[in-house]
């Protein structure tokens, strides 16, 4: 069985995350985590990135946006046309 | 939202509103922003759409998810108002094979073809506040703003707002395949992005 590549395990990353990778290709990249010091680097900077990701900031609404769109609501439930 | 809530606003509940608003407010000026040239143009199609999910809430049928409706709405409008044809998007950059690591990062010849040729930096070792910081918060935004489009709505629903496949693929009429392309290059572009905040790359004088 050909071993991968760590140039063709930084390709197979996100099929991983997503569990899309077929049970061979699966079994090859975690081999070759085991024994890659600088994939399993590489994995966990995706890892690092992603959690960062998600901990961006929300935006909230501006006070004059909502004050438009309530005024906005009040008239489409008085059955006007918006 | 629980279809009680689609019955509420249907009646006319300003509470029930208000949180709506509130909820999607975030992730739709998000979805605006990847069409619009400016924040106050993405603000606007965001206030396009509510006057439009009012006006077609009798018809919401409850098929898709509500959020998924009011999103695919805003995406409408928001490629309209920059003049994106609706369904040219998603796959336009499809077949871009730009590599997720530069080609020079691994050995190109010799026994340990494709193996990296350098030691990579151990990233579990930085500090939690490194990785919370203002600065690094503001180098992950720009380089999500700039991705192509079709990659920037993919990793802004899967990754900062935390959306399923399926969600995404429904919002995007997009298949779940398409979707894992396109989350890859963008993930590998916003950590190649982190990597050179952390390690600005050497410049030859």
């Amino acid at each position: 069985m050909e071993e991968m590549n760590c140039n063709e395990l930084v390709e197979r990353v996100t099929d991983c995350l997503e569990e899309a990778l077929d049970p061979d290709s699966l079994m090859k990249l975690l081999d070759h985590l085991q024994i890659c010091v600088g994939c399993d680097n590489y994995f966990n900077e995706v890892l690092v990135t992603l959690k960062v990701i998600s901990k961006l900031p929300d935006t909230s609404v501006p006070n004059d946006t909502e004050t438009k769109l309530l005024a906005v609501y009040d008239e489409w439930t008085k059955g006007a046309t918006v | 939202m629980t279809e009680v809530d689609v019955q509420a606003l249907r009646r006319g509940d300003e509470f029930a509103f208000r949180t709506l608003v509130n909820t999607y407010h975030s992730t739709m000026l998000r979805l605006a922003m990847i069409y619009s040239p400016n924040r106050a143009l993405a603000e606007e199609a965001v206030q396009e759409t509510w006057l439009a999910v009012l006006r077609g809430l009798d018809g919401f049928s409850g098929r898709s998810s509500l959020r998924t409706w009011i999103c695919r709405i805003l995406v409408n409008i928001a490629r309209r108002r920059a003049g994106v044809e609706a369904r040219s998007l998603p796959f336009a950059h499809l077949h871009d094979d730009t590599p997720s690591v530069p080609a020079e990062k691994f050995f190109g010849s010799g026994p340990y073809t494709g193996h990296w040729n350098h030691e990579r930096d151990d990233w579990s070792r930085l500090p939690e506040d490194r990785l919370l910081s203002q600065e690094l918060q503001d180098v992950v935004i720009d380089a999500i703003g700039e991705l192509p489009p079709a990659q920037r709505e993919v990793i802004t629903l899967r990754d900062v707002e935390g959306w399923t496949t399926a969600e995404v693929s429904e919002l995007l009429e997009i298949e779940d395949g398409n979707q894992r392309v396109l989350l890859h290059r963008a993930r590998s572009r916003v950590r190649q992005a982190v990597e050179d905040y952390f390690a600005p790359p050497v410049v030859a004088a």
